[in-house]
């Protein structure tokens, strides 16, 4: 954590909004990241980031600096990920008329929309189950430590890395029969 | 290093893949794992290309301006009316909670060592129910007389209490009047 980050947590701590929404704006766009690839719905996501940052709100007081900022945020946008999964997987059982997605929906870039390798192994991440498929997002594209992850999501680190490799079989084995 | 360990350490590397001194030598010297780290890296290379498409200002800015609202909901309802209904609602609360506490502590529990508990099968209900001796049960009760009226009718001063103990008899007498059943 820098020095100016340091400065804008007290701040904000103390009330000062503007230093909220800075020191917000500086870890964005790796929450909106993980919650979209944890959804793999751009609407979801945008729901669940502006939830993420409320809760951040309310709970800021509650921040003890002995871990990073980013690593406090990391772990309120894996709460809410992983909730909005259970949910829709409770309600997937109701029947409410209008059924969730049955396939989530990718917005890629255009290079990436014509392989249909790409959107194979998307879809591959969104069908592992919650804990791996975080576990994994957290390591593979936030670049996370395996320690950072577990004293995040409160875990052992052994525990981290178990689901991680299992994730990464699965990922293995789903693609090896594509390609 | 045998294989197996290091398929187990290079599968942990995937998306940060470094070998170090030794996992190069083994690779160099094992077809069967040089493949399965081709597999890891042609994996990396797909799953790395996965990039959501960035959020837009434009998102960013709604979402702030969200957050925004409601954190003045939060301001506003901490000051007036609200902050005086929570303040009177929490009282209020507190007061129902410890007369609810001070009525049902009075009633024995089945932790009390001389209760002597039946199961019975309600036929009421159709099904398993609990009665402590020592804890007036309303509901048996109920049904005991219910039974008794629904076989004898009401009016008839033979009612059979052999199913209620004394305690029972004594409540029926205290609080039920069913037309001088008793």
């Amino acid at each position: 954590m820098d020095r100016e980050e340091k400065a804008l947590i007290s701040l904000a701590k103390s009330g000062d909004r503007r230093s909220f929404d800075k020191l917000i704006a500086r870890h964005k766009d790796k929450m909106f990241a993980l919650i979209y690839r944890m959804t793999g719905d751009r609407d979801e996501a945008l729901d669940l980031l502006q939830d993420t940052f409320l809760s951040a709100y309310k709970a800021l007081g509650r921040f003890r600096e002995d871990a990073s900022f980013s690593s406090w945020l990391y772990r309120i946008a894996s709460n809410k990920s992983l909730n909005s999964i259970k949910r829709k997987k409770i309600l997937s059982f109701l029947p409410l008329g209008a059924s969730p997605k049955d396939e989530p929906m990718y917005e890629m870039d255009d290079a990436a929309g014509r392989s249909e390798l790409k959107q194979h192994a998307k879809k591959s991440i969104d069908d592992l189950p919650p804990q791996q498929k975080l576990v994994f997002n957290l390591r593979f594209y936030e670049q996370l430590r395996f320690s950072e992850i577990a004293k995040m999501l409160g875990k052992s680190e052994s525990t981290v890395k178990t689901n991680y490799q299992k994730a990464v079989e699965k990922l293995q084995k789903k693609l090896k029969s594509f390609r | 290093m045998n294989c197996s360990t290091f398929k187990e350490k290079i599968s942990m590397k995937l998306g940060a893949m470094e070998l170090d001194a030794e996992e190069k030598e083994h690779l160099e010297k094992c077809d069967d794992c040089r493949e399965y780290y081709e597999s890891l890296m042609a994996l990396e290379s797909t799953l790395g290309d996965y990039a959501p498409e960035p959020l837009s200002e434009a998102e960013f800015s709604g979402i702030m301006d969200r957050v925004d609202e409601k954190v003045s909901g939060y301001v506003n309802r901490a000051t007036g009316i609200y902050r005086w209904a929570v303040r009177y609602g929490v009282a209020a609360s507190a007061v129902f909670l410890l007369v609810f506490i001070s009525i049902f502590s009075n009633l024995p529990t089945t932790e009390n060592s001389t209760d002597t508990i039946t199961y019975y099968l309600s036929e009421y209900t159709g099904e398993v129910e609990m009665f402590s001796d020592s804890w007036i049960d309303d509901q048996y009760v109920d049904e005991a007389v219910g039974a008794w009226v629904d076989l004898n009718g009401i009016g008839s001063s033979e009612l059979v209490v052999g199913d209620l103990s004394a305690e029972e008899l004594q409540y029926l007498e205290n609080n039920i009047t069913l037309g001088g059943l008793l």
